[in-house]
């Protein structure tokens, strides 16, 4: 194997193409040496942004001298619980991961309980009579969100167009299609927004573009954005979409620190 | 209580133990740097979930590799590109092959290597690593190419593991 192509292996673990990948397992099947180099790298490189990735270091040795002294004090419990929360909302960053962190608080979660975080969470109830809900729904027989177009409340955004179909019946599988309303937190946090999409998607959570991938996808994929939340105050959403051929999916999911990620639920969205 | 006590103080004492180790291990599967925490959370968080499950006659950190190994390869797995996914057998492959500097685990273990790079490399090296720069930023900056830049890091990191390796020996030696 050529030293540019382990070089620029190294230099990033996604960039190779799926024959650079499969040179890579052969000359590692074929040179034992080869292979005790490739480990010598990985592990000199790993070493090294341990040692020098700053923020991530000093964050760490901090939370492991705490583990480390045994303090389970409540103040250790709620820098832990917000280290956690930031990880979960910066979990593609790895400098701003460390792993004892997020299992101290599992731990420590286990040893005081939920109250404490509890308490200190605002939760606001729905009224049972709200409605009615979803979002409103603009589709446009083309892939650019313009021309005549159709309207229809959606209750929520969860959909697979599987078998050439598009959302109204007769139409192609190359469609767009916009959706808006107001989304109503239930509790005052940071909150994780996450699509799966084939193809292209934007999402505006109280103005801010939280999500923005507007390309063509030959699969599904996943794009998150997180916002700060206040509960019970309504802000407006706005989703966009298309598909530009054949399999066409889009959902809509949302999670925080007191919620299990689900798919946005129609009560918590009602039309603009 | 007690028994809960008995068990988080089990584990923390694992965690501070092994996490270099478990961290070093994955990475060494070949592993992208910025999901090698990622998963090491969830070998940690699955450890602690099974922590009555383990038999008392395996080492935790053995225990621990066998999650790591697991999730690992779930992650290529999972992967839609089908590059990643010729990578698990990679990382297969790599997993058979002992991880490298384990003794050296306490990342200060560089310092005297480091200082020792010419100035240029030392610059490199930081613009890399505590920098984070990609190749291609790098190379603006240092008038290189993106590829001279990741070759350049390539031998530089055989230095550094070949300086490692003659301090870890003068350290065992008695």
């Amino acid at each position: 194997m050529s030293e540019p192509l382990l070089a620029k292996w190294l230099d990033d673990r996604r960039s190779l193409t799926e024959a650079e990948a499969l040179e890579l397992q052969a000359a590692l099947s074929a040179d034992p040496d080869f292979a005790r180099r490739v480990k010598d790298q990985l592990a000199t490189d790993e070493l090294l942004s341990r040692r020098l990735a700053v923020d991530r270091g000093s964050f760490k040795s901090q939370v492991a001298q705490r583990i480390a002294n045994g303090a389970t004090d409540g103040s250790f419990l709620q820098s832990t619980l917000d280290a956690v929360q930031r990880t979960e909302r910066r979990r593609s960053s790895w400098r701003a991961w460390a792993p004892e962190a997020a299992v101290a608080a599992v731990l420590l979660l286990g040893l005081l309980g939920l109250l404490l975080w509890k308490e200190k969470t605002a939760t606001v109830e729905i009224p049972a009579a709200a409605a009615p809900t979803g979002l409103n729904a603009q589709y446009f027989p083309n892939r650019f969100l313009k021309g005549k177009s159709e309207f229809r409340l959606d209750p929520r955004v969860d959909f697979t167009w599987r078998g050439r179909v598009g959302p109204f019946p007769g139409w192609s599988d190359i469609f767009s299609a916009r959706w808006t309303g107001k989304l109503t937190p239930q509790y005052t946090e940071r909150y994780s927004f996450r699509t799966m999409n084939d193809d292209g998607v934007r999402v505006w959570v109280d103005g801010k573009l939280v999500i923005d991938d507007w390309n063509g996808r030959p699969v599904v994929v996943e794009n998150r954005g997180e916002i700060q939340l206040e509960a019970g105050k309504q802000v407006d959403v706005k989703i966009e979409y298309f598909n530009g051929g054949d399999l066409g999916v889009l959902r809509f999911f949302w999670s925080s620190p007191s919620l299990k990620e689900e798919i946005v639920p129609s009560s918590r969205l009602s039309p603009p | 209580m007690n028994q809960d006590m008995n068990r988080s103080g089990e584990f923390e004492t694992v965690l501070r133990e092994t996490q270099s180790v478990v961290r070093a291990y994955i990475a060494g599967m070949g592993v992208p740097l910025d999901t090698v925490d990622d998963l090491a959370q969830e070998v940690y968080l699955e450890f602690y979930k099974g922590l009555d499950r383990r038999p008392g006659d395996v080492e935790p950190v053995r225990w621990l590799k066998g999650i790591a190994k697991n999730l690992c390869l779930n992650h290529f797995r999972r992967s839609k590109r089908k590059a990643e996914q010729h990578l698990e057998a990679v990382a297969v492959l790599l997993e058979r092959l002992p991880c490298p500097l384990e003794e050296a685990r306490e990342p200060d273990a560089l310092d005297g290597c480091l200082e020792k790079l010419p100035e240029r490399s030392r610059e490199m090296i930081l613009l890399r690593y505590e920098e984070g720069m990609e190749s291609a930023a790098i190379g603006r900056k240092l008038g290189l190419s993106a590829e001279a830049v990741r070759i350049t890091l390539l031998r530089i990191r055989n230095v550094l593991r070949e300086c490692l390796g003659r301090r870890l020996a003068q350290e065992g030696s008695p």
